[in-house]
């Protein structure tokens, strides 16, 4: 069976990457992809998306092939020893001891590294057999700055270690990371200044610096355009128009300001930015997630070869 | 027209609170504390409302400071400047009279100056800086930006002559990683495991019985394997060479933690009207008040203003007025619903909502916008 892909949805603090990751899971899923979304958050928003009381370390099916998993750092901790040294009865001395958990609570990087080692394990052909496989695993992220140390780890961990199995997980990490047939990061931006900052400023690193693939940014919550150009000009020359040209002038300026910010992304990035609405309802209804995720899908991975449907029968991407 | 044509200027504390000693509650916080500290979600705000309450501080006459310790630097565009560094940057307001200092935290820079102040030698700052994992994680280091905040402000309260502090928080996923940082990274400093990376013996020697012995020899074994050597001995020696330090770290760890829960420190509680950030807004008062820390009370950023009055609805079947009332229905039906949720929120967490900022299609970016924002505020004059 082909290796299963990874996106990596991220982005400042508040863009809606947790309706993303929602949104493309659901969509990869109808499309026929065998999909796992994880949330890192410990706020269940992911979970709370879905109406579900709570998500744990288990696969919890949510549709027809998608499913859900929450991380918890510390179970990740003791899922890994116990992985790695196999006696229970050590493992369970080991991680109870209020040293190992101070340590392990505050080393640098343990956590990141760990997350990305439990992130391939379900996209890993036969790595560890134990576990179910998906063809396409969606991290919903930490925050943009978080996710450029999450993201890092692997480099940092080959210039820190020089030998043995940690510089090993570290490689085959890095290898899947850096490689574009299956692996993806998705930037979601807002359209407001300081999120399109942070997510040029994530992509500089997450490109320059990591040679990491990444998809066209998504821009989400754009503000529909309501008027045609005679009626913006029309409208404008109303200075007094009250309430009603209140509410016209200010749903021109905020499709104005979402066009510009595309721009600024566009000459940035040199990829054109795909655009979700905003839903002015404040319902997001589970249609409304699989029509823009299907968008989504078409528009995010055709250029990177990735076709509508992440995974199955392609065995190789050339290009 | 006149009252509809301020509608969208803000529909100030109205509908949220009942009379108008909330405008005023914020404008005595501001008179009367030393500390205020912005709390929230990710991308409410929180920095550009720290600014806007300096730029108030320093309209109603005091010595005001505002530190941010977001790495991205929201604090210098909100303030629309080129650079902020960790040293104070004098910015005025209106005159030579009014005016607030900025900082922006540097963690690394920070962590660099204590270890040089506390170190009891030149030698042993010297070890410290020189280590590898020192060099590369100091930045990183789970918590130290928390930590490093935490110092700043202590540095800041009693160091300089601020009449009051206006503090954005890092986006933490629980206030109880920034305020406890100090303690946390204390803790492991001083604990067992120190020791045990020193002289992995130890654990071997007190074991209780030949079979834990020989299991825990396996183990580390193991361990050492898996980490590789020269990392589990930096981390040794790191962790080390804090060990001369330990005790006054702690102390001021001590007044930090006090200085959080004095009277003069009041937490404000930054919220969007959207449904994750006023869940994220329910918990963090939760954690606070479980903390014994002060609440002051809400700040609602980001509200939609537009009150629907169903007399503006047009009479004719004029598609360019239908499409003009559309809009602003659903801009109308939108306040509506931002109200009512932030009022939720207030009922809920029993807190005055002390301020309503309207959604602007772009936030402020230069020292007038501050000031026009700040208006929303408190009710500070115009004019110098």
């Amino acid at each position: 069976m082909a290796a299963g892909r990874v996106i990596f949805v991220t982005g400042k603090g508040g863009v809606g990457k947790t309706t993303i990751t929602a949104a493309l899971g659901l969509a990869a899923a109808g499309a026929g992809s065998r999909t796992l979304m994880i949330e890192t958050a410990a706020d269940g928003s992911l979970a709370r998306l879905f109406q579900i009381e709570k998500l744990d370390s288990k696969p919890c099916w949510i549709a027809d092939r998608l499913a859900a998993v929450a991380v918890d750092p510390q179970h990740l901790v003791r899922d890994y020893f116990s992985r790695l040294l196999r006696i229970p009865l050590l493992t369970n001395r080991l991680l109870d001891s209020a040293s190992f958990r101070a340590l392990a609570d505050a080393a640098p990087g343990i956590v990141e590294f760990l997350l990305l080692e439990h992130v391939s394990t379900w996209v890993d052909a036969s790595f560890w057999q134990r576990r179910q496989r998906f063809d396409l695993v969606i991290v919903d992220g930490p925050a943009s700055g978080h996710m450029r140390k999450l993201l890092r780890v692997p480099r940092q961990l080959l210039g820190l270690v020089v030998a043995g199995p940690l510089r090993h997980a570290a490689l085959h990490l890095e290898s899947l990371l850096t490689n574009p047939d299956r692996c993806v990061v998705v930037p979601v931006s807002l359209a407001e200044e300081l999120a399109v900052t942070e997510t040029l400023e994530t992509w500089a690193v997450l490109r320059q610096e990591l040679f990491l693939p990444l998809s066209r940014p998504i821009i989400n919550r754009v503000f529909p355009r309501r008027f045609s150009r005679s009626e913006i000009e029309k409208i404008a020359r109303h200075e007094d128009g009250g309430p009603l040209f209140e509410a016209a002038r200010y749903a021109i300026a905020m499709r104005q300001e979402a066009e510009r910010h595309a721009r600024a992304l566009r000459r940035g990035t040199g990829k054109v930015p795909a655009l979700v609405p905003e839903a002015f309802s404040g319902v997001i209804t589970p249609s409304d997630l699989c029509r823009w995720g299907r968008r989504l899908l078409a528009e995010l991975f055709t250029d990177a070869g990735w076709g509508t449907k992440p995974s199955g029968s392609r065995t190789h991407a050339t290009h | 027209m006149r009252a509809g044509g301020r509608n969208h200027q803000g529909l100030g504390p109205m509908q949220l609170t009942k009379d108008s000693s909330s405008l005023r509650s914020l404008h005595a916080l501001l008179r009367s504390k030393q500390l205020i500290i912005c709390v929230g979600c990710g991308g409410v705000g929180k920095t550009t409302t720290a600014a806007a309450l300096a730029v108030s501080a320093a309209l109603l006459g005091r010595k005001a400071a505002v530190l941010t310790v977001d790495p991205a630097q929201r604090l210098k565009t909100a303030l629309g400047l080129d650079h902020l560094s960790h040293e104070p940057h004098r910015i005025v307001v209106n005159g030579s009279a009014r005016w607030f200092d900025a900082l922006a935290l540097d963690t690394k820079r920070m962590f660099d100056e204590l270890v040089e102040r506390f170190a009891p030698g030149p030698d042993i700052a010297q070890r410290i800086f020189t280590n590898r994992l020192y060099r590369e994680l100091s930045n990183e280091l789970a918590g130290s930006a928390e930590y490093m905040a935490m110092e700043k402000l202590h540095d800041l309260v009693w160091g300089a002559a601020y009449d009051v502090l206006v503090v954005d928080t890092p986006p933490s996923a629980h206030i109880r990683d920034l305020l406890a940082a100090p303690n946390r990274l204390l803790t492991l400093l001083a604990s067992r495991a120190v020791r045990l990376l020193q002289t992995p013996g130890v654990l071997v020697e007190t074991a209780p019985s030949r079979t834990a012995r020989y299991f825990f020899r396996v183990l580390l074994e193991a361990l050492q394997r898996w980490s590789g050597l020269p990392l589990l001995k930096d981390l040794a020696d790191f962790i080390g060479g804090f060990e001369p330090m330990l005790q006054r770290f702690a102390d001021r760890a001590e007044r930090t933690s006090r200085l959080l829960r004095a009277e003069h420190t009041a937490f404000l509680l930054v919220t969007t009207p959207e449904p994750p950030t006023l869940a994220v807004a329910r918990e963090l008062a939760t954690e606070l008040r479980a903390g014994g820390y002060p609440i002051a009370g809400i700040i609602a950023n980001r509200v939609h203003c537009f009150t629907k009055q169903e007399r503006l609805k047009p009479q004719t079947n004029d598609p360019f007025l239908r499409r003009l009332w559309n809009n602003y229905v659903v801009l109308a039906e939108r306040s509506a619903r931002d109200v009512q949720a932030l009022w939720a929120l207030a009922q809920h967490v029993d807190l005055p909502v002390l301020a309503t900022v309207p959604m602007q299609p772009s936030p402020p970016t230069s020292i007038p916008a501050l000031r026009a924002m700040a208006r929303h505020l408190v009710n500070v004059p115009n004019r110098s």
